[in-house]
């Protein structure tokens, strides 16, 4: 193989990444077409799929992925062997929708301590950042940490329509085992306060 | 053959170069052109100021929810809100409307609900309804529109969902603190970024070299 050719497929590989890169980029638009006033008028986002979760206070950084139910009835969990990521339930609000939007995430793997280890340590007033794919940055802030039973979920747990809110949730208690594994569900309650673009 | 080989050589290097130069444009041409060069998508209703500006009636510690100082209706604007914007199947959501300073009857249409009179309170320039989403809404996007008797109007986006209400809590833990043990953390797996990455540098390098290597053998 000639040098020229070589480099013209060097070249080539080089061209391929950067069309790649800027396809990633362009797949972005209809996100950047559709761009709606960044509130609307109660105060609130359009709906927009949370990409990422940040509690400051923690040092948490986790990507998040759309959960929809388990079989439990329950909302689906990322799978143990990616303990280091949240899952959003997807059928429900968006993080900054009116609603609550319910962010799930392990408390530890078969290993050690997940994602979500710490967040029993949250106090009212940490800060909860999420970032959603339309670029917006909802930012929460904690009002209540509860721990319920699994069978016994109060309804403010999924909220009302009157504002947007954000519920962290993971597992606490006593460990049973099983299917089940804990028995208890540990309840972040938060608000939204603020909107960064 | 030679003239040929050389020929296509310089024509690949000229694509390469070509989309060297294109792609990157291409890909930061969208976003700063963007928000001025097209038009701000349709809801009319004027996006308030009511995040933290310092309010002294806020009583939710937030300053979001209050009620506005100067009120679109108060005014005389025409708008249209809607209450919540996100709602389930099956629940209702509070129309709030302006026509400026029309004060003959005014509706709202939109494919979730048909249509809706709404009434003006008195005294003011204020309309309200109360609309009714149907259970059976498929969950997506709708747009609500304003019409007011003088043919001024407005829109706003109404999102339903169709949530089912998880009936426990979700399992969330594989047991390994359970005892209160300190274990380790191993949880460097094959699909963490720097390994996929990696792979898929072996893989272009590979695949360059059996290219190569098949050219070199058929010639």
């Amino acid at each position: 193989m000639n040098p020229r050719s070589l480099l013209a497929a060097a070249l080539v590989l080089v061209g391929v990444f950067t069309v790649g890169m800027a396809l990633g980029q362009v797949t972005e638009l209809p996100d950047w077409l559709s761009r709606k006033p960044s509130r609307l008028s109660d105060g609130s986002l359009p709906p927009s799929r949370p990409t990422e979760l940040a509690i400051p206070s923690l040092g948490i950084r986790a990507p998040i992925d759309p959960v929809g139910l388990a079989d439990t009835g329950g909302i689906d969990a990322p799978p143990l062997e990616q303990a280091d990521r949240t899952g959003w339930y997807a059928d429900g609000p968006s993080p900054g929708q009116t609603g609550a939007a319910l962010i799930v995430g392990h408390v530890d793997d078969r290993h050690g301590p997940a994602v979500f280890y710490r967040i029993g340590e949250l106090r009212p007033g940490a800060r909860i950042e999420v970032t959603r794919k339309d670029g917006q940055v909802a930012v929460f802030t904690v009002t209540d940490v509860r721990t319920y039973p699994k069978s016994a979920l109060p309804p403010e747990v999924y909220g009302d329509f009157r504002t947007p809110e954000l519920r962290l949730i993971t597992c606490g208690g006593t460990w049973v085992g099983g299917p089940m594994g804990y028995a208890e569900n540990v309840v972040v309650f938060a608000t939204l306060v603020n909107v960064v673009s | 053959m030679a003239l040929v080989r050389s020929i296509t050589g310089t024509g690949v290097l000229a694509i390469a170069l070509l989309l060297l130069v294109v792609a990157p444009t291409a890909a930061t041409a969208g976003a700063p052109a963007d928000p001025s060069a097209l038009p701000a998508a349709a809801p009319v209703i004027p996006v308030n100021d009511r995040d933290d500006n310092g309010d002294d009636d806020d009583d939710t510690g937030n300053g979001l929810w209050d009620e506005p100082h100067d009120p679109n209706h108060e005014r005389g604007e025409v708008f249209l809100e809607l209450s919540p914007s996100t709602v389930l199947a099956g629940d209702q959501v509070e129309i709030r409307a302006g026509c400026g300073d029309d004060r003959k009857p005014a509706k709202v249409r939109s494919r979730v609900f048909g249509d809706l009179d709404l009434i003006r309170q008195d005294g003011t320039k204020l309309f309200t309804g109360v609309a009714t989403v149907p259970k059976d809404t498929r969950p997506g996007d709708y747009r609500v529109r304003l019409r007011c008797d003088n043919g001024a109007g407005a829109s706003a986006e109404l999102h339903v969902l169709a949530m089912a209400r998880p009936s426990r809590g979700p399992d969330t833990g594989g047991g390994a603190t359970a005892a209160g043990a300190d274990a380790t953390d191993d949880r460097a797996g094959l699909t963490s970024p720097p390994v996929l990455l990696g792979a898929g540098l072996v893989v272009v390098v590979a695949t360059a070299f059996l290219l190569g290597y098949r050219r070199r053998t058929t010639r």
